[in-house]
């Protein structure tokens, strides 16, 4: 055991304990209560206090704590045998027990003084003595160990006539107080009474020693306790630059200090094996290879003159082409070959005008010296060029589009592989003697009727071409059509203003025979008055002699002006004609059963140029000029009106299921219009080099034709998808051509056979042609 | 190979296989310098034939003036064996060619040229007299080329015309027209004189094709309105009128057309047997494969083949173009075919995989619109098309024609080769000519 007096090193620490004393006070003189243990334990026992004396005999403080010990053991031995006196005492008080610390603070204190006071020289002595480890005793469980409650109140005791247990267990007895009139008598004879105080723990008497109640007096006038201290001595800078040759802090050192560390080692370990393997090389080794490289002895001064810069903006950089390095010519001293001779100057100085056409722009000279050479003329503009063309040269190749022409063109199927689609002209229907402005086929497919400028209207057996009938009529044919009723062998005329119905005697005798029974009076009408703007546009009659008709014609309409097209509806019972120049009277629908007609338009929209009825719905398609309006018969309202972009529509057909149409137009043009689409064209097929006069669609092969003035048919494949979310696909597959041009007129009319994917054109040259 | 055929001394490797047991050589293979053409061929196989027939046959040999036709690969040498192995790939101067030979026709010669008033339609052959059915709505008879009589029966176009019977009392025959009636004559060869002895109704349209069995007993006819009809062949003279004529109505499937009888008071109208339907499309031709067995071809890509007896379809071919006429061969027992394109095709109604198409013949130029097999030779063949060539072809070769038979003017409508040494055709240039065939 270390005496506790040696851990009193420095004065801050005492005026650390001091101010905890400060702190602490519990009691009216509670500081030093709390003033641990080892100065009460140091008052322990005498034999305790010899042993340390001996071990202590190399301290400093030797003789000084010496007599100290002395004193100590005297006084120990006083308050033992006062224990053994009063250990029947019964009385205790807090303030006893207070006082009884204080008295060992005190004796501690005696001890302390002297030392205190030499404290500088204290300070050397600590710096000469040799280290003691501080950490070689454990003094975590040092207490008062002469009783042994433990930390608890002490008044817990005070109904008992103990005051608690020493080390061996044997109660410790309260010394015997006498009443209070005792102890006034006893303070009376006590000359030290003022200054007795009870030991809490043991129930002692403790008389103070003047030290301690100098410091009680002290502490009661809030002064330091300690009557030497100074306060405001010189603050010796314990931490300062000066190294000192002994740490301050005696910690001992970090197992990192002596223990190498395990991922150091292995990256060395690495590295030497990396060395061994000669994927590394030493500093030694690098040095050398780059001694006995020369392309590292030598380097480009200009380095960035053949290297391309690195200009992040530009990715692919073509370097800038560098300057002509001067030659022999450009020498003050050539040699005398490249020196110019007469007429060598002569030519340069003859090329003044163009001089972009020398060889060298200027004339070599020799000079004596460098000195002697002039200033070169055209430097500046050279330089201003040179720089002009940098400039303006963007020097960095340009990334071209690798799209071929071929990609942009959409996939469509080969032509072949969309077999079958005329190819060649199977057969001629010769007969008409001038153009062919109309063919109509019979459903069937058998019979084919086709009206000319000749004013005949001949029906053909398609098969064969045989013409089986001619019907000679006062005029040029506009527009002939089958009735597509097949209880009817019908054909609806138009022949100058008027429009007739001709029996046309071919096909099922019954079916013609019955047309004729039926046709052939008038149905009563009574009581129907026709509205006057249709009484003055339309007249229905039976043929008459002078109307010069063939024998089988029917009915006769008249009209008030030409009839430019006849048009039947799917039903086989009305008829649309076209009258031209019939301005808002252009349109007349008729019904054959009850012979009456209409007009469905009160205003003129426009020249309008074809009608056309809707395979299946109530639509009635009505082309003007450049549009394509669309009627809801059964609404009577306008459903759509269609933009076609065109200058002048020729013609129209209507796929056989309704949505898509098809426009030909005199601008060389031919439109595709979707009709669930838009009402602008979805595709536009510019094939044609001429007005395109007319365009069909098959009934039932996904084939459509145009016919072009310019005597050519186009034949394409147009295949229409149940999916509406899938586009038509339009191929061109064929061209045909066959027919002769007459005054500028080619093919007039295109037709598909009902059944077969075979192709029946009319031409202005008098030719039927049908194409397989 | 091309320097091994330019080379004079190259050789092929051939073998001579006869089609006719007669004319048999030996099948050993010989060596022959390929610069050799069908005449060198010839001469060649002439002296096979004199080596292997010497000691057997006395008999003057029948092949001393013949010539022969050679056919390589299913195509006849016309030019030297260099120039047929440059045309024909995969053949190659090292392999073994097979020389099929057989005794060539001579060719047919221009016999009559008979002017119409109108496009022939129709034409038909038997014991020399010749049968035209022509637009201007008559039916002639010729015989020898002249005009026996001229029969002016129907409203409309005639479109086919076809002998029933025909012996040294009287002749019968049938014709049909687009003012849909088929009428049955009877004509009495001793007196000339000529009756309509029955109108056939009930087609709804133009009847375009008519064909009488084997037994001549019962008469098909095809029509534009997609039936088939077939009537009794054996006419009925006005005072059987009763009993009979109800027995031949009995079998009418369906069909009870009662249509007025617009008849003079000797001709009797008559109704179909049996009507069958399921052509889509008009029928084009008509012909009987066996017994009860009728096939048609039609307008809507197929040919079919009905039972008479079942009143049914029997089977059905589907070819890719519409179909125009049709000529069955009783002798190889398959189907010749004109349609819609410049193709002949070969059908064999039994076979019943593979290609339908066994072969096709490649050589008019335009439609063709008439095909007949020689009634005599399984091998030859008539066409006749818009080109106004006949042609005459040996089925195994279906490039090279064996004769073109010119002289029409316009298209050809009809052709018929049923008396062998009579090649009848008729065209829109309104005549029939009848080439001697020589088979």
């Amino acid at each position: 055991m270390v005496h506790s007096g040696k851990k009193r090193k420095t004065p801050s620490q005492a005026t650390q304990l001091s101010s905890a004393l400060l702190l602490d006070d519990e009691t009216p003189i509670g500081p030093d209560l709390n003033l641990e243990g080892p100065q009460v334990n140091g008052s322990k026992s005498p034999s305790e206090a010899e042993t340390q004396s001996d071990s202590d005999e190399s301290s400093v403080y030797s003789e000084l704590e010496d007599e100290e010990d002395e004193e100590d053991e005297e006084d120990s031995d006083e308050e033992e045998e006062e224990n053994e006196d009063d250990g029947d005492d019964h009385e205790a008080s807090e303030s006893d027990s207070a006082a009884q610390e204080i008295a060992e603070e005190g004796r501690a204190r005696s001890k302390k003084a002297p030392s205190t006071a030499q404290e500088p020289e204290a300070v050397e002595a600590l710096e000469a003595q040799p280290v003691q480890d501080e950490y070689e005793y454990d003094s975590s469980d040092e207490e008062d160990i002469r009783n042994t409650i433990g930390n608890i109140p002490v008044n817990w005791y005070d109904d008992y006539d103990h005051i608690g247990y020493n080390l061996d267990g044997v109660a410790i007895r309260k010394p015997k107080r006498g009443d209070e009139l005792d102890h006034f008598l006893r303070q009376m004879e006590d000359g030290n009474a003022g200054i007795t105080v009870r030991d809490p723990l043991t129930g002692q008497d403790v008389v103070l020693s003047q030290s301690q109640v100098e410091k009680i007096k002290r502490l009661a006038a809030s002064k330091v306790p300690e009557p030497g201290y100074d306060m405001y001595a010189d603050a010796i800078p314990w931490f300062s630059s000066q190294v000192m040759e002994t740490p301050l802090r005696d910690l001992p050192e970090g197992k990192k200090s002596f223990l190498p560390s395990l991922t150091e080692k292995r990256r060395v370990g690495r590295m030497v094996h990396a060395l061994k393997m000669g994927w590394m090389k030493t500093k030694a080794e690098r040095e050398q290879e780059k001694r006995e490289d020369p392309t590292k002895r030598y380097y480009m001064l200009w380095q960035s003159d053949d290297q391309p810069e690195d200009v992040k903006r530009i990715t692919d950089l073509i370097p800038a082409p560098k300057m002509k390095l001067p030659g022999h010519a450009e020498s003050y001293n050539p040699p005398p070959e490249y020196l110019f001779t007469e007429r060598e100057k002569k030519t340069w100085q003859d090329l003044d005008e163009e001089p972009f056409k020398r060889k060298l722009p200027f004339i070599p000279a020799k000079y004596e010296s460098l000195r002697q050479v002039p200033a070169y003329r055209n430097f500046i503009n050279e330089r201003f060029e040179r720089c002009l063309d940098l400039y303006l040269a963007p020097r960095a190749r340009k990334n071209r589009l690798t799209i071929q022409p071929e990609d942009l063109v959409p996939q469509l199927p080969k032509p072949q592989d969309l077999q079958p689609f005329p190819t060649v002209c199977a057969l001629t229907y010769k007969g008409h003697k001038n153009m062919i402005r109309t063919l109509s086929i019979e459903a069937t497919g058998q019979f084919l009727a086709s009206g000319s400028d000749d004013g005949t209207v001949k029906i053909w057996e398609v098969q064969t071409g045989y013409c089986l009938q001619t019907f000679t009529m006062p005029g040029v044919i506009k527009s002939v059509m089958w009735c597509p009723n097949k209880a009817l062998s019908l054909l609806a005329v138009a022949c100058e203003n008027m429009v007739v119905l001709i029996s046309a005697g071919v096909g099922d005798k019954v079916v013609v025979d019955q047309t004729e029974e039926l046709l052939k009076e008038a149905p009563d009408n009574t009581g129907y008055i026709p509205p006057e703007r249709v009484k003055n546009a339309v007249a229905w009659s039976l043929p008459e002699k002078s109307d010069k008709l063939p024998k089988s014609a029917l009915i006769v309409l008249k009209f008030f002006k030409n009839v430019k097209q006849v048009i039947w509806h799917g039903k086989g019972d009305y008829f649309a004609t076209l009258v031209q120049d019939g301005l808002n009277r252009s349109v007349i629908i008729s019904q054959l059963s009850k012979w009456r007609s209409q007009i469905p338009f009160s205003k003129a929209k426009g020249l309008v140029q074809c009608v056309l009825f809707h395979p299946i719905r109530p639509y009635l398609f009505v082309a003007t000029q450049r549009h394509i309006r669309i009627y809801n018969l059964a609404k009577q309202e306008l459903s759509k009106k269609l933009q076609t972009g065109a200058k002048w529509i020729s013609s129209m057909a209507i796929h056989p299921k309704g949505d898509n149409l098809l426009v030909g137009t005199y601008d060389k043009k031919v439109q595709w219009f979707d009709l669930d689409l838009s009402s602008k064209p979805y595709q536009v097929l510019r094939y044609h080099a001429t007005a395109v006069r007319q365009v069909a669609y098959h009934k039932r092969y996904p084939l459509f034709a145009s016919g072009a003035d310019d005597t050519s048919i186009i034949v394409s494949h147009g295949m229409v998808y149940n999916d509406l979310l899938q586009n038509p696909t339009i191929v061109p597959v064929k061209l045909l051509r066959g027919h002769s041009k007459y005054d500028d007129f080619g093919v007039m009319e295109v037709l598909w056979h009902p059944t077969q994917p075979w192709l029946l054109s009319g031409g202005a040259d008098g030719f039927i042609k049908l194409w397989t | 190979m091309t320097a091994m055929t330019e080379d004079k001394s190259a050789q092929i490797q051939v073998k001579f296989i006869a089609s006719d047991e007669s004319l048999a050589v030996p099948s050993t293979t010989f060596t022959v310098p390929l610069a050799l053409d069908a005449s060198g061929l010839e001469q060649l196989l002439k002296r096979l034939l004199a080596e292997s027939h010497d000691s057997i046959d006395e008999a003057p040999p029948t092949w001393s003036d013949q010539s022969f036709e050679f056919v390589l690969r299913g195509d006849f040498l016309r030019t030297s064996l260099a120039g047929f192995v440059q045309s024909h790939e995969g053949v190659t101067p090292e392999s073994v060619l097979e020389i099929h030979y057989f005794a060539r026709n001579p060719p047919p010669a221009p016999d009559q040229d008979v002017n119409h008033d109108d496009w022939v339609s129709g034409v038909s052959a038997l014991d020399g007299h010749v049968l035209t059915a022509c637009y201007d709505n008559t039916i002639a008879l010729f015989y020898d080329g002249h005009k026996l009589l001229t029969i002016p029966g129907h409203d409309g176009p005639a479109r086919d015309v076809v002998w029933i019977s025909l012996d040294e009392d009287q002749g019968v025959f049938a014709s049909s027209s687009h003012d849909q009636t088929v009428m049955l004559y009877q004509w009495n060869a001793r007196t000339r004189a000529i009756d309509v002895m029955n109108v056939c109704r009930g087609h709804e349209r133009s009847v375009d094709c008519l064909a009488v069995d084997r037994s001549r007993t019962l008469l098909a006819s095809g029509s534009f309105d997609t039936h088939l009809k077939i009537w009794s062949a054996k006419l009925q003279s006005p005072d059987e009128n009763g009993g009979s004529h109800e027995a031949l109505t009995n079998g009418s499937g369906g069909e009870s057309e009662k249509k007025k009888a617009r008849t003079s008071h000797k001709t009797l109208s008559r109704t179909p047997l049996v009507t069958l339907g399921g052509h889509k499309e008009g029928i084009s031709g008509v012909a009987w494969t066996e017994d009860n067995e009728v096939c048609t071809s039609s307008w809507d890509h197929t040919l079919k083949i009905w039972d008479f007896e079942m009143r049914g379809m029997k089977t059905e071919l589907v070819g890719n173009k519409s179909f125009f006429g049709l000529s069955y061969s009783p002798l190889n027992r398959t189907i010749l075919t004109c349609s819609a394109d410049r193709a002949i095709r070969l059908y064999d109604p039994r076979s019943k995989d593979g290609v339908l198409v066994k072969n096709q013949f490649t050589s008019h130029d335009g439609w063709v619109t008439c095909v007949d097999w020689c009634q005599e030779r399984e091998d030859l063949f008539i066409s006749g098309g818009h080109d106004t060539v006949v042609k005459m072809w040996d089925r195994r070769s279906c490039v090279t024609p064996l004769y073109d038979m010119k002289g029409h003017e316009d298209r050809i409508l009809c052709c018929d080769w049923s008396e062998k040494d009579m090649v009848v055709s008729g065209g829109a240039d309104n005549t029939m000519k009848i080439y001697k065939s020589n088979v």
